[in-house]
């Protein structure tokens, strides 16, 4: 019997210490989930972190790991959603090989998704697109006509509702 | 105000305050700082052990026997990674233990430097918490805190890894009043919701049956559970470590159960309409195949830690906090009861199927380890190693408290039982301690014989030496079709061996024989080995096979009515 697949969104408030995405990576491995995407970086409080995981797996074991990952001494809480609870938000920069005036049937879409030219040069642009998680692939992938030469993702930050 | 003191002296302080009277420990270059300093300082002694897996497992034995946290250090490098083994097993068992290890110095981290290993990644996965100190002004803080999260919550081995430059730096700074640590509960309050649901539970229950493990005793209840068993008339089980944490003496005692557990009290568990898990964490040689594990039971399961919770067997009343805080306020709060026809079954079923030694036609280990249970009037702290021997251990001595069984259930690690009993042994002067141990164990950590004679040790071991790494001979003749691949194990002759250690040796190969050998062990003073010449083929049973549910039991062949001859 194959587990079922979900995406789920972890968070994490951590003490900002050596080992410590280390500690949390592991459970994560050990357990053979999927990572998609990892972020982390200080919180608001000097010497704590935040962390935003995307991960992939069957939901019976992600609350283990989660529950792992909160034992850990390093970890104050770690919660995790399927999506919808959470403000999320990821930020791609996207280089296009276009010059700036084949761009010009891009920016309807810019005004829904909080798309902006990051940088330009006579070859090549720069957007930088901050949206939710759900609607990035499917932007992306409009984008991919223009001729996409690299991108860049951060990979989902999010804050929870409820919580701290 | 602190008087400035290297990060040597620190680390000495620290052990002094924490109470700790003996290390067990290895030298090596980045360490001789801390050796040095360690001659100033002869209320903790230090002991000099063989290899350093055997350090940590010293360590071990001395936590389990005594609750205290053990301590080890080592070297950087092949120093350190020679602890692995022990600290793994350690996390494992739950088992209190800071392990200090020395690294190269700070400026040459990273560089691949003479003996520098990144002794910290290594061990994430298998410690509880663990540090890489630079500094000794961080000394003291990372000290003091190695040692209350070593101790409390769900205990566990921390490792402390500190470059030697640390050592030789000066700090004044003091050490901590106290530790805090946001996000970890030191003692878990008592979920009283659940303890409300679990005792209503306990109310309507006709079958109830309590599971106790190791949790019991690390969390000092043992006389709650033995309170709670009279007041409500449970039949107490043991999971393997959690033996001794309810007197096997008590007829309300059913032993061990599992994989090879007494048939009676695994049945029991399978028959149970209410499981009370009590600080054990449901290992696949307790439970069998899951799905069909205590198939009709309401599950109420108490521990510390919330992972446990559901992470094999589903818990329908999850109990968390602090076990001694929990038990204590369930024993107020749960019902008098009794359960007449319950028992009257589960006696059945103890009749029926009895742990057997069988008749003395020619030595058994069996023999062997009843003999040492009589003798001893099972009051001796037993360490053992891991195979046949520790399960017939655990079947048939019959301990009576906690701290006083000692053995790698987790990890199952073979090396593990003589090393912990000399870790015991320290720990318990006066007291007396036995290492069970098999022909391939042994032979893992067997160098450790000259630890016991430089110290004049009592420690004594039986060794049970059936020629065979025995219980893998018994799973490839019970499922490989005796095909045995690699499984005859060759030994030293122990006698010369013992000889040239300068240990006290005896000798036995009759089962008239051995009451004589072991009341001689037990009056000779110091070490003393003791070889049992064993029935070669002899296998552990009951045994539930890896994969079926506990429904499925291979009864001892002497319990087969067909088989035995009236
Ligand atoms: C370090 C280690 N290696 C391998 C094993 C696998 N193993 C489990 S029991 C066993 C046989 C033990 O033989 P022995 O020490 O002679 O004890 P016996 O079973 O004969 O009592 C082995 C090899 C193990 N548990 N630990």
């Amino acid at each position: 019997m194959n587990p079922e697949v979900h995406h789920y969104t972890l968070v994490a408030y951590v003490h900002d210490e050596d080992g410590t995405l280390n500690r949390m990576l592991s459970v994560l491995r050990r357990n053979r989930v999927t990572l998609d995407s990892f972020s982390a970086a200080s919180a608001e409080e000097p010497g704590y972190a935040r962390l935003t995981a995307s991960i992939r797996g069957d939901e019976a074991i992600i609350t283990r790991c989660v529950r792992q990952i909160e034992k850990l001494v390093c970890v104050v809480w770690c919660t995790f959603s399927g999506g919808g609870k959470n403000v999320a938000r990821e930020l791609a920069l996207v280089e296009l090989k276009q010059s700036p005036s084949d761009l010009f049937p891009i920016f309807p879409i810019s005004e829904i998704h909080h798309v902006r030219v990051a940088q330009e040069t006579t070859e090549s642009i720069t957007l930088e697109i901050a949206a939710h998680p759900y609607h990035m692939d499917e932007l992306l992938s409009k984008l991919e006509g223009y001729g996409i030469r690299r991108v860049a993702r951060t990979g989902v930050i999010a804050l929870p509702l409820e919580n701290a | 105000m602190t008087t400035k003191r290297t990060g040597a002296k620190i680390v000495m302080e620290a052990l002094v305050r924490q109470g700790v009277n003996t290390i067990f420990g290895y030298p090596g270059g980045v360490v001789l700082p801390l050796y040095d300093e360690m001659l100033n300082w002869p209320q903790v002694k230090h002991v000099l052990v063989r290899h350093e897996q055997c350090a940590a497992h010293a360590a071990d034995g001395y936590a389990r026997s005594t609750g205290k946290v053990g301590v080890c250090l080592a070297t950087s490098g092949p120093g350190a990674t020679n602890l692995v083994t022990g600290i793994a097993n350690a996390l494992l068992d739950s088992v209190p233990m800071v392990a200090i290890t020395g690294n190269v110095n700070s400026w040459a981290l990273g560089t691949d430097a003479f003996q520098e290993t990144d002794v910290q990644g290594i061990t994430i996965p298998i410690t509880k918490h663990n540090y890489v100190v630079t500094e000794a002004d961080d000394l003291p803080g990372v000290l003091e805190e190695a040692f209350f999260l070593a101790s409390t919550g769900r205990k566990g081995p921390v490792l402390v890894d500190i470059t030697k430059d640390a050592f030789l730096k000066t700090s004044d700074i003091p050490f901590p009043e106290r530790v805090e640590r946001r996000g970890y509960t030191a003692q878990v309050p008592v979920d009283l919701l659940a303890l409300g649901e679990a005792e209503q539970a306990l109310a309507a229950a006709e079958r109830p049956v309590v599971i106790a493990g190791a949790g019991v005793l690390w969390s000092n209840s043992s006389q709650e559970l033995i309170a709670l068993a009279d007041k409500c008339d449970l039949p107490v089980i043991n999971s393997l470590l959690g033996l001794g944490v309810f007197p096997r003496n008590d007829p309300r005692s059913l032993g061990m159960m599992g994989m090879h557990g007494e048939q009676a009290a695994t049945t029991a568990v399978q028959n149970a309409d209410l499981v009370l898990a009590i600080g054990i964490r449901f290992d696949d040689r307790l439970t069998g195949k899951t799905s069909g594990f205590a198939p009709n039971a309401t599950v109420v399961h108490f521990d510390t830690d919330a992972s446990e919770f559901s992470k094999c067997i589903a818990a329908h009343i999850p109990v968390r906090g602090d076990l001694a805080q929990s038990l204590g306020a369930f024993l107020k709060r749960a019902p008098q009861k009794s359960h007449g026809s319950w028992w009257s079954q589960i006696r059945q079923w103890q009749a029926e199927f009895p742990i057997v030694v069988p008749p003395k036609d020619r030595l058994l280990a069996r023999h062997v380890i009843a003999e040492l249970d009589r003798a001893t009037q099972s009051e001796a702290i037993i360490s053992t190693d891991v195979g046949q021997h520790q399960m017939w251990t655990a079947q048939l001595y019959q301990f009576k408290r906690p701290y006083q069984w000692l053995s790698s259930g987790g990890l199952g690690t073979m090396g593990f039982g003589f090393p912990a009993a000399i870790g015991a042994a320290f720990a318990n002067p006066g007291k007396e301690v036995w290492a069970v141990v098999g022909d391939g164990g042994f032979q893992m950590t067997m160098q450790e014989l000259i630890t016991a004679v430089e110290h004049n040790l009592d420690v004594k071991i039986c060794l049970v030496n059936n020629g065979y790494l025995g219980m893998v001979r018994q799973w490839q003749e019970m499922f490989y079709d005796n095909r045995y691949s690699h499984v005859v194990m060759g030994s030293p002759d122990y006698g010369k061996l013992a000889e040239a250690y300068g240990v006290h040796y005896i000798q036995c190969s009759t089962n008239d024989a051995l009451a004589d050998t072991i009341e001689a062990a037990r009056r000779a003073p110091g070490p003393v080995l003791c070889e049992f010449i064993v029935e070669m083929e002899e296998n552990v049973f009951p045994m539930v096979a890896a994969g079926a549910t506990n429904d499925h039991i291979l009864a001892d062949p002497l319990n087969r009515k067909s088989e035995v001859p009236a």
